[in-house]
Parts: structure tokens; C-alpha cells; sequence
């Protein structure tokens, strides 16, 4: 228990580093586009490349007009960005900084915040043109979302056990990250983001009701849209939320000690 | 505070790393630490094993050894980076490690972003940074360069920003690995400058160099590593000595030793000596000394005295000598185990005394002892080409060669081996009691010169027809300066400084303390640092709240100092005993494992012998305490007859290497 406890302080000092985690977390997204004329405003850009190109497109595939299709896709397509890039970002979350854990003495939570606010920071540039298609459609989300702040809360707090836990075990298990990138890539397919949850029916169905990153997706895209999630949406995030934590935190009480002899 | 109690640590190793592993065969003789196969075929490295040390403010610690001596391992672990596998690590304060020079260092980032980056991440607020970015600014020298991408500096300019951030930071401990020779000349003094500046303060400074002067000029004590373990820890001068006498073993066992040459720093250390005495400097000297059994290793500052001495009397004092290469204490012990007395043999317990030496002891089996020494002699290639280096071969015979046991029999090899080479041997400051009289005339016999450092011994080889020469002890010579002592006691007017011997046990310190209180004073235990005494006074002391010294720490000049302190002492160490001597402080002697206390003090005349019965001891321990003026006097007179026996020894010497 006093280990556990230890963990949890672990986190708790490193929240204290904010001003450490926020400058790294902030300039990781610089450093991206660094030495480029428009710079961080390219993932807004890219993003409304693909809201205008894939959603004119797909909204004809799928038959749907495209003042639903294309808000839909675009809310869709960010919050399974952030969901991604805190799992496949999280996976590498202590190797990445395997030269400061081995040098610097500040917890190695302290990492899992730089990573959770970096796509914090990523998520504000792409609402931007979430923005934008709201005034272009004449949406008015109101009031249901006012509920995606408590989700996007909830997704943070997901990408944080994940990148405790995930983080650990690729320090130890180098294959877990090719392990977690290639099913990465089949899941953005079997999760309704390009296609609608009510398309699939019977045993296909399955991929819906079973697939904990539709309700993660769901609880933040419902309301950005002006619908409320269902209730069931709520209490599966919710609860994937608990159990992730519960499983991490004993992980990680046991063998965070270990990290710096892995990275 | 920085307190490391029995800090042992493992690197496990992943399996895809160790693929190419052979064999454990030199795992022995490697740099880095003790590759272990544990269960299951765990493969971990053992890094460093059963430190304990505590730093307070205002010390400012060295780490010595070669590389992968577990230098930077150990800065990591004080730092916090590396959880122990075993053992605890307590630090207060705020820590900055200057391990890494590029840590935090964005390549495309100007100067200024990495000192906002790098001062975050040791632990600055921005606030902080903001009221210090000026002065480090000004202290890395890089002027406009600090708006340019860090990739277009030079790495001695990476270096000079990286050290003015770290140094900027108000730490309370600052840890240094290796960097601070980075850098160019001009900026190295300035750094060197602002190191001195933290070192003055109240701040740890731990710093792991190659540059003796660095350290000479920044640290005021050193840790010497090897294999992870602690293999000196004291006064900064001991530790380096120690480690010159390591480094000089391994360049043997290398055969990077220079045939005609004698190594530098003997070489400097023989000039400087030359030039004090205002004599013409010693460039090179026509005999090379090869010191057998070098104690100069060991914590016990007696020791450390007795290695200073043959520095004194072959660089100093005989000239045309030089030490040149040295062999620690207890080389080859580990083969004679099997077959010598052992060290409980040796002492004699009897109820309600003090434990004293055994006047009988069982015989060995002296064809085993010859061909385990022919067998060692045959396959090591180091001490033949330590031997090769020679001239003469002096073996320090200090509190080794009696009851036949395991530390006499590796000695004796040693010397047979070392007269089979056809060098000059020379047996110096021993005391032989009870042991096996074929073994001694089979080597004794031969000798160039057996110097022995009491009348008991010289009796005992007179009878077995064996001529020796005899003085006081070899550290009768190592005492001439003394320094102050940072180990002050406050009150130290009502304490009794007590040491115990090397036999002493829980009941003997028990009586010790209790008769101290029983006179109206204080105890304070002075431990000297072989394995079992520490540990059993550590254990009394605490239950009995007497504050106990390590003497590991305090250099030969300032255990001096230390002892002056006291109005009294009561010692069971023939060292200290000499120590207290030179302090003039009147002292209470307790027996030892061998005559050598009794015959020194006779020699020199202390007027007091050893207290045998517990029922003895008050009683003299007040006799002691009412005739402190006289006894001091006494004590002080001693020094100067045991001082004054040297005037033939030195004679003797010069004919023999001429």
C-alpha cells in the first residue's frame, strides 16, 4: 500500500512540474514544424484538407449528405487522433526519453504529462476547424456540448494510464510497440469513424459494442455534434477508465523503479 | 545530507544484449563490474555492491577508479536515477546532476530556449531562470552566439553553457561526472573557479575525475572504486595514494609497466621530496622498489602511517631508491586458507579478560604450504613481471607473520618467490610470534634484511638461529606533521576516546564503557574499520549512545589532531597506541592479538603494560586519570624514544642497496 502510495506521489510531484511539462509538451509541437513558414498551423491545415477532400468523397460512398457526413468524419477523425497518438505516443513514452530518465531526477511521470499536453495542444489546433465547419453547416451544438469537456477530461485521463502502462511494458518488451502500432491501423477501420455505428447489425455488431475505443470516440464526438451520448456510452468509458487504472497502478508501483535500468 | 546504507545494485541485462557472452573466465579481470548468471539464466551485472557512506553539507567527495568502476553508477544512484537492489539512498535538499553535457540540449534550439529547457528540468522555477538567465548568459562567455541553433556551436561552447546552467542552480547537492575538463583552457580555469566557489559553500560537491589536481583542488575526501565496491574511503591524500598503489598493480598485471623508468608519480613525489630537502632532484633512481603487502589501502590510518613511512625512508631517505610498484595486502591469502590456523586459533579468551594473543598454536603441513607456493609461483605472470620491474623487493611485514596464519603464509610465499627471482628481499616491520619454526628458517634464513619491530620477535628468531634487526614501528617515522581535525567534539574535555583491538568482543566493550562512566566521563569509540570490530562497536555503541568515530575517514596527519582532544584514552590498538603517543595524550593499554603492544611500550617506556582482568581496569583506568600530567609527559617522552630508534635502521639500509 505505502508503494502504491509512493506511485501516486510519483504522479502527483510530477503534476507539480508543470512548468517542465508544458514548456516540453509545447515545444515537441514547434519542433515539428520547425524551420517551416506556417508551422504548428499546419495541423489545423491538414486536418481541413482532410475534413474538405475525405468527407466530399465519402460522403458520396456512403450516401449521406455531406453537411452531416462532413462534421461527423472530421470530430471522428480528431478524436481518434488524439486517442492514437496517446497510445502509439504513450507505447514509447519512457523510451523516447530514455536519455533524461537515465540523467535527470524528476519522476517519469513527468513524461506521460509532457505527452498528454502535447496532444492537448494538438487537439486545440485541429477544434479550429471543427470551428469552421460549424459555421460553415450553421451547426449549433449547444447544449449537449458542453458534455465533451468532461470527456475530453476522461480521454486524457485513459491516455495517461495508457501511457504508464504501455510505456512500461515497451521499455521491457520492445515488440509491444510494432505489436500496438499494427493493430492501431486495422482498428481505425473497425471503428465506426469513417462509417456510421448503426450500419452494422448481428454478429458484426460486435465490433461496435465490444470495441472500447467506439465509446471513447463517442463520449467526445456526441456532444461536439449536439447529441448526448447514451447513458451506456457513459458508463462503458467511464468504467474503461477505472479498470485501466486499476490494472496501471499496481504495474506501475511495482516496476517503475525498473524503468531507468530499461530505457 | 547524502546517506547511502548498504547500497548494492544489479543491472539486469535483456537477453538479446548478452547473446554474445563467451565465458565468465575474465569476468574477474574485466573493467566493469561482476557479471552474474542467476537463476534461470538471469543474466545481471553487479554494479556496485554494499556501499554505505554519508555525506553532510561541506563535503566535498572525489569518486576514484578506472573506468567502469561503478563511478558514474554510483553518481546515479545518488542522484536518484537508479533505484537500489538491495539497500537504502536518503538525500535531502535539492539535487543537480551534471552527468550528461547534452542532456536537454535541443540541437535546433537557440542557446537561450536550452537554458530555459535545461534549468526547468534541474528543477528551476521560470521565475528562477528569468532572475539567473543574465548571469549565465555572461558566465558561458557565448555572448550573441545564444541566439543561434545550438547545432552551430563547437562542443567545447555546448559544454561552457551546459556547466553555467548547472552550476547556477541553488543546489544543495551537486553530483559531476567527468565533464569539467571539457571545454577550452581558459574556460576550464574559470569553471575550476565556480566549482571552488560551490566547494567553499555548505553544499555537497561529488565529483568523479581522472585529474588529480581537479580533485586535490576541489574535494576534501575520496572514494576509491573498483568492481563496484568500496575499496578506500577517507581523507582525499589516503585515497589517491591508494589508488596510485591500485593503479600500479594493474599496470603490472598489463605488462604496460615500464622496465627502466620509474612511474611518474613516484617520480614527481621523489622530486618534490628531493627539492624540500634542497638536495639535487632524484631523476632516476638505480633501484626500483617493490613493495610487498602494501597496507596503504586499508582504513586503519596505522596502516596508512606505515605505507607513508616506506614512502619516506626509499623516496626520501635512502637514495638511489624509489618505490616504484606495489602489491596490496592479502594477495594470494584466498589459496592458504584451506590449510592455516585460523584467526580465532590466535586469540586466547579467557572469562573476565581481555582477550590476548595464544601462546601455543598448531603446526601446518609445510609440504602442502610448498607446493601451493610453487603452484601460484609457476602461474603468476603478474608478480614475476612485477618482480622483473625490480630491484629490491621489500615486504611489509606488519601484523602478519604469527600463528601460522593465512596472511604469514601467504607472506612467506611471497618472500620465497621473491628470492627465487634473485632480487634482494627485505622483510621489514614485522613482528613473528608463534609460528612453525621449519617455515621461518626456510625463508628467514635467506634475507637480505629482516627488520623487526620489537624485542619479542628478535628473541624468538634468535633462538631458531635467524639474525634480525630491531626498531620501534615503521609509523613512528609517518608522524612528524600534523593537521587540524574537522572531527571536533564539543565537550571533548569529559569524553575518553576508547579503540578496541582486532579481538575485542561485546563483553570487553561493555566493561570498557561502564568503567569510562564509572569515572565521571564520557566515552567516545574510535573504530578502526576490520570487518568485525566495526560492526560489533557499531552495535554496542548505539544501544549504549556512545558516539562512535570511523578513523577510515580521518587522514594520518589529522588523526593526530583528532586524538589531541582528548584528556585521555584507553586503546587496544598498537597504532593508536603510537598515534597518542605523538599526540602526548596518556592512555590505558589493552592487549592484542600479538607482543607487539606489549614489547612497543616496554621499548619506548610507556609506563603502564596492558590491562589483562576486567577486575584491573578501573583501578587503572583511575591511576590513569589522577596521574594525567605525568603520563602525558610520559606519553610524549615514548614518541621520541621510539622516534630515536631509527638512527641505525637507515645506515643499514643505505649499505644494503649500495
Amino acid at each position: 500500500m505505502n508503494g502504491t502510495k509512493d506511485a501516486l506521489r510519483d504522479i502527483y510531484v510530477a503534476f507539480l512540474c508543470y512548468e517542465l511539462w508544458m514548456t516540453l509538451g509545447w515545444r515537441d509541437v514547434l519542433s515539428r514544424y520547425r524551420r517551416s513558414w506556417l508551422g504548428s498551423v499546419w495541423i489545423t491545415l491538414s486536418m481541413a484538407i482532410v475534413a474538405g477532400v475525405m468527407g466530399s468523397l465519402y460522403s458520396a460512398i456512403m450516401q449521406r449528405p455531406a453537411s452531416e457526413y462532413i462534421p461527423y468524419l472530421t470530430v471522428g477523425f480528431i478524436a481518434w487522433n488524439m486517442l492514437s497518438a496517446l497510445i502509439t505516443e504513450g507505447t514509447q513514452s519512457f523510451v523516447s526519453n530514455s536519455a533524461a530518465i537515465k540523467e535527470i531526477p524528476v519522476p517519469n511521470s513527468v513524461y506521460i504529462f509532457r505527452l498528454i499536453w502535447r496532444n492537448t495542444l494538438i487537439f486545440g489546433h485541429n477544434v479550429v476547424v471543427y470551428l469552421l465547419l460549424l459555421l460553415i453547416f450553421q451547426i449549433s451544438p449547444f447544449p449537449a456540448v458542453l458534455l465533451a469537456l468532461p470527456a475530453l477530461v476522461l480521454i486524457l485521463l485513459n491516455g495517461m494510464w495508457i501511457g504508464l502502462l504501455f510505456g512500461l511494458i515497451n521499455a521491457r518488451f520492445r515488440d509491444f510497440s510494432q505489436l500496438v502500432n499494427n493493430s492501431m491501423r486495422l482498428f481505425f477501420f473497425v471503428t465506426p469513424i469513417i462509417w456510421h455505428a448503426e450500419l452494422v447489425s448481428g454478429l458484426r455488431g460486435a465490433f461496435v459494442y465490444l470495441n472500447p475505443f467506439y465509446y471513447l470516440i463517442e463520449v467526445l464526438r456526441a456532444p461536439m455534434l449536439g447529441s448526448f451520448p447514451s447513458t451506456q456510452v457513459w458508463t462503458v468509458a467511464l468504467a474503461i477508465t477505472v479498470v485501466g487504472w486499476i490494472v496501471t497502478l499496481p504495474v506501475y508501483t511495482r516496476w517503475r523503479r525498473q524503468i531507468a535500468y530499461w530505457v | 545530507m547524502i546517506k547511502l546504507e548498504n547500497v548494492t545494485l544489479d543491472f539486469p541485462v535483456l537477453p538479446h544484449k548478452v547473446r554474445n557472452r563467451h565465458s565468465d573466465q575474465h569476468s574477474k579481470q574485466a573493467t566493469g563490474g561482476v557479471v552474474n548468471t542467476g537463476a534461470g539464466g538471469k543474466v545481471s551485472v553487479r554494479a556496485l555492491e554494499n556501499i554505505s557512506l554519508t555525506l553532510y553539507p561541506g563535503d566535498k567527495l572525489a569518486l576514484l577508479g578506472h573506468n567502469g568502476a561503478g563511478k558514474t553508477t554510483l553518481l546515479r544512484v545518488m542522484a536518484g536515477l537508479y533505484a537500489p537492489t538491495q539497500g537504502r539512498v536518503h538525500t535531502e535538499g535539492r539535487v543537480a546532476p551534471l552527468l550528461n553535457l547534452s542532456l536537454g540540449m535541443d540541437m535546433e534550439a537557440t542557446g537561450y530556449d536550452n537554458i530555459w529547457v535545461r534549468g526547468l528540468f534541474l528543477g528551476m522555477s521560470r521565475a528562477e531562470i528569468k532572475s539567473k538567465i543574465d548571469a549565465i548568459a555572461h558566465f558561458s562567455e557565448l555572448a550573441d552566439f545564444l541566439h543561434l541553433p545550438m547545432r552551430t556551436y563547437s562542443s567545447g561552447m555546448r559544454a561552457r553553457l551546459a556547466f553555467a546552467i548547472s552550476t547556477h542552480v541553488n543546489a544543495d547537492v551537486l553530483l559531476l561526472d567527468e565533464i569539467v575538463a571539457t571545454g577550452d583552457a581558459s574556460f576550464f580555469q574559470k569553471a575550476r573557479q565556480q566549482l571552488e566557489v560551490i566547494a567553499g559553500g555548505s553544499s555537497i560537491l561529488v565529483l568523479a575525475s581522472h585529474s588529480n589536481k581537479v580533485l586535490r583542488e576541489l574535494c576534501n575526501k575520496g572514494l576509491l572504486l573498483e568492481h563496484g565496491k568500496i575499496q578506500a574511503f577517507g581523507p582525499l591524500d589516503d585515497v589517491i595514494e591508494a589508488y596510485k598503489s591500485k593503479v600500479r598493480m594493474r599496470s603490472l598485471g598489463s605488462y604496460r609497466m615500464d622496465a627502466k623508468a620509474p612511474e611518474s608519480m613516484d617520480a614527481k613525489a621523489s622530486k618534490s621530496m628531493a627539492s624540500e630537502t634542497g638536495a639535487a632532484p632524484v631523476v632516476q633512481p638505480t633501484n626500483r622498489v617493490l613493495l610487498i603487502n602494501d597496507t596503504g589501502i586499508l582504513p586503519n590510518p596505522g596502516c596508512r602511517a606505515v605505507r607513508k613511512a616506506y614512502k619516506l625512508i626509499f623516496n626520501k631517505h635512502v637514495s638511489g631508491t624509489a618505490i616504484t610498484a606495489s602489491i596490496p595486502v592479502n594477495y594470494w591469502i584466498e589459496h592458504f586458507r584451506a590449510f592455516a590456523v585460523t584467526g580465532k586459533k590466535a586469540i586466547q579468551r579467557e572469562a573476565d579478560s581481555f582477550p590476548v594473543a595464544a601462546d601455543t598454536v598448531a603446526d601446518i603441513d609445510i609440504e602442502r604450504w610448498e607446493s601451493t607456493r610453487r603452484e601460484l609461483a609457476s602461474k603468476d605472470q603478474d608478480l614475476h613481471a612485477a618482480l622483473e620491474a625490480s630491484d629490491l623487493v621489500v615486504l611489509n611485514g606488519e601484523g602478519s607473520i604469527h600463528h601460522n596464519s593465512v596472511r604469514a603464509l601467504a607472506l612467506l610465499a611471497l618472500a620465497k618467490t621473491a628470492m627465487e627471482s634473485g632480487k634482494k628481499v627485505l622483510l621489514m616491520n614485522a613482528t613473528i610470534q608463534q609460528m612453525m619454526p621449519q617455515l621461518l628458517q626456510e625463508v628467514l634464513l635467506r634475507l637480505e634484511v629482516v627488520h623487526v619491530r620489537e624485542m619479542a620477535s628478535k628473541s624468538f628468531l634468535e633462538q631458531l638461529g635467524i639474525k634480525s634487526f630491531a626498531t620501534a614501528d615503521l609509523a613512528f617515522l609517518a608522524l612528524d606533521d600534523e593537521s587540524s581535525t574537522k572531527t571536533r567534539l564539543l565537550d571533548a574535555a569529559v569524553h575518553v576516546l576508547v579503540t578496541g583491538g582486532v579481538s575485542i568482543n561485546k563483553e570487553s566493550l561493555i566493561q570498557l564503557f561502564h568503567a569510562v562512566e564509572s569515572i565521571g566521563l564520557r566515552p567516545v569509540y574510535l573504530s578502526i574499520g576490520d570487518g568485525g570490530e566495526t560492526e560489533l562497536a557499531r552495535g554496542v555503541c548505539s544501544e549504549r549512545n556512545v558516539p562512535m568515530v570511523d578513523a577510515g575517514t580521518l587522514g594520518v596527519k589529522e588523526v593526530i589532531g583528532f586524538l589531541r582532544q582528548f584528556p585521555l584514552a584507553i586503546s587496544g590498538r598498537h597504532h593508536i597506541n603510537i598515534f597518542l603517543m605523538r599526540a602526548g595524550v596518556p592512555f590505558l593499554p589493552l592487549p592484542s592479538n600479538t607482543w607487539k603492544v606489549d614489547e612497543t611500550l616496554k621499548a619506548v617506556g610507556y609506563p603502564i603494560a596492558p590491562v589483562r582482568a576486567f577486575s584491573d581496569l578501573l583501578p587503572a583506568l583511575r591511576y590513569v586519570q589522577q596521574n594525567q600530567k605525568q603520563l602525558a609527559e610520559a606519553s610524549a617522552q615514548s614518541y621520541m624514544n621510539g622516534r630515536a630508534s631509527f638512527d641505525l635502521l637507515l645506515p643499514r639500509l643505505r649499505s644494503c642497496v649500495s
